[in-house]
């Protein structure tokens, strides 16, 4: 069973230290929703975890399947089985969706020796296009390109159905999307968790995502370290309290008190 | 039918191509008026010269221009009243040369779309793309896509030149350029000439490297670096890919550009 543990994990960008220490398990099958307030370090981690080259690990180390990953390049995490439906989709022009989940199809599976015919590859992206319910005529337009916010979000469902990984990590899927969108984005992923054990960081603000995509492990990341954890209880607690009380129990200051300390000092 | 390339034609009609072999100085054909054609041609340069192609008026043509070698020439072509041109245009060099290609919309309601695709690897390639408005009510759009790689150097201007009194004509003209490595350069200038009132002009030009984000975003799918770099430089071919529709010509144009990009 693949498992991914991040351990201690200190990452910066441009000099400023984001993560710190972070700690984290998930195996194949689990369901874990990242919660934190904005600007707490969740995307950064996801980041870190599929290997931006913008990140610095500092220090500690991501592990997947017993192999330490913290060095491998991207795509070499993604051939292992790791997957990011990032928030904000990039666009490629000039590369059809349908050529590029091919190639990407293609190394992965040149991985396993076993690569898919042409024609089984259009029989599977026809029916992974259908079961979200996407125009058809996505599989021919540029990759993300003129895409509305909810087709993006699809499209990176859609590659995460034909890539078939065994951990992803989903960085806010459900910002961009109407309600009904959401049920079908979330029908799909757990579809395939349940198909291939399929493990899933979750990173949303909104309890309705994780109505649909229930959670077994619930941690809280504020100010680059995971402060709290439970199970799904601790989003109904959540929802109902705000980020407020964990940030005091943790004993963490709120920023905008020590910039009106700082004003007031200089006023005087 | 169709009225030229009288040498070293291979195919008939307008389903085959045809293969042009310059080992003169000079080589000119017409397009006949009232003619609405699309023609494929895959030019080798062996010699320095000058090809030139007369639409003839009221005419539609759509042409892929594909050329390969190691000599300069000069690609002119006139477009006549009340005729559009749709041109598609890449060359493919391993040595280096001074390709220049010149249109001029000769007559009223003359017509240009043009798209130009141009890859180096190691060599430089210098030239000017030219737009000469020379009657009213013209129009003319020109796209110019250059990548750089290794040691290679581009060095293009585009000049649209609308003349003294061509009112009602209206002219864009853009550059994109692509620099695939730390030694690689690209210099092109998009240039307006305008001498009259009441036209319409606008050009743009950016070059830089390949944005990192792209290059990651293909890498979180599993595509190397290598890879990635590839996809994203031959993604600007596409249009013109989409434009021919001969089997043989097509492969031939991708294994060339497997050559220059790898």
């Amino acid at each position: 069973m693949a498992k991914l543990i991040v351990k201690d994990l200190w990452a910066s960008a441009q000099g400023v230290m984001i993560l710190k220490g972070v700690n984290l398990e998930i195996n194949e099958g689990d369901v874990l929703a990242l919660m934190g307030p904005n600007g707490s370090g969740k995307s950064t981690l996801a980041y870190v975890i599929m290997g931006h080259p913008s990140y610095t690990v500092e220090k500690g180390t991501i592990k997947f399947d017993g192999e330490d990953i913290t060095n491998l390049s991207t795509d070499r995490r993604a051939r292992l089985g790791l997957f990011l439906a990032m928030q904000s989709p990039y666009e490629i022009n000039g590369v059809t969706n349908r050529d590029f989940i091919k190639q990407a199809l293609d190394k992965k599976d040149s991985n396993q020796n076993k690569l898919i015919s042409y024609y089984k590859f259009s029989l599977k992206l026809d029916k992974a296009i259908a079961d979200l319910k996407m125009d058809k005529d996505l599989a021919d337009r540029y990759v993300n390109e003129s895409f509305s916010g909810g087709e993006k979000k699809k499209n990176e469902i859609l590659q995460m159905k034909m890539l078939e990984p065994r951990i992803s990590i989903l960085d806010e899927i459900d910002s961009g999307l109407d309600v009904d969108a959401i049920k079908i984005v979330s029908e799909n992923i757990n579809n395939l968790k349940s198909s291939n054990n399929m493990g899933l960081i979750v990173i949303s603000h909104y309890h309705r995502l994780y109505e649909y995509i229930k959670p077994s492990k619930v941690v809280v990341l504020i100010d680059g370290t995971i402060v709290k954890q439970g199970d799904s209880t601790l989003l109904d607690y959540i929802d109902e309290n705000g980020f407020d009380e964990i940030k005091k129990e943790a004993g963490i200051k709120e920023e905008v008190t020590l910039l009106e300390t700082c004003a007031f000092k200089g006023d005087k | 039918m169709l009225p030229l390339l009288e040498t070293n034609i291979i195919g008939k009609e307008n389903k085959e191509y045809y293969k042009l072999v310059v080992d003169e100085n000079n080589y000119s054909f017409s397009i006949f008026k009232n003619t609405d054609t699309k023609i494929l041609i895959l030019s080798e340069i062996k010699k320095d010269a000058t090809i030139t192609i007369d639409i003839l008026e009221n005419s539609k043509v759509e042409l892929i221009f594909i050329s390969y070698g190691s000599s300069n020439y000069d690609l002119n072509i006139n477009v006549s009243r009340d005729s559009s041109l749709k041109l598609y245009t890449s060359d493919y060099y391993e040595s280096d040369a001074t390709i220049n290609k010149t249109i001029n919309l000769k007559g009223t309601n003359a017509y240009l779309y043009s798209y130009e695709y141009l890859p180096v690897l190691n060599n430089n390639i210098t030239g000017k793309f030219s737009l000469n408005h020379l009657d009213k009510n013209t129009t003319s759009e020109a796209y110019l896509y250059y990548l750089s790689r290794g040691n290679g150097t581009i060095d293009r201007d585009a000049i649209s030149t609308i003349e003294k009194d061509m009112t009602n004509s209206s002219s864009k003209e853009v550059i994109k350029g692509m620099l695939l490595s730390r030694c690689s350069k690209i210099f092109a200038k998009p240039v307006l000439i305008i001498k009259c009132d009441d036209v319409h002009a606008e050009h743009g030009c950016a070059i830089g490297t390949i944005d990192t984000n792209e290059i990651y975003y293909l890498m979180s799918r599993g595509l190397s670096y290598e890879d990635a770099l590839k996809i994203i430089s031959k993604s600007l071919i596409n249009p013109i890919y989409k434009e021919i529709d001969n089997e043989e010509f097509l492969s031939t144009v991708k294994a060339m550009l497997d050559k220059t990009i790898g």
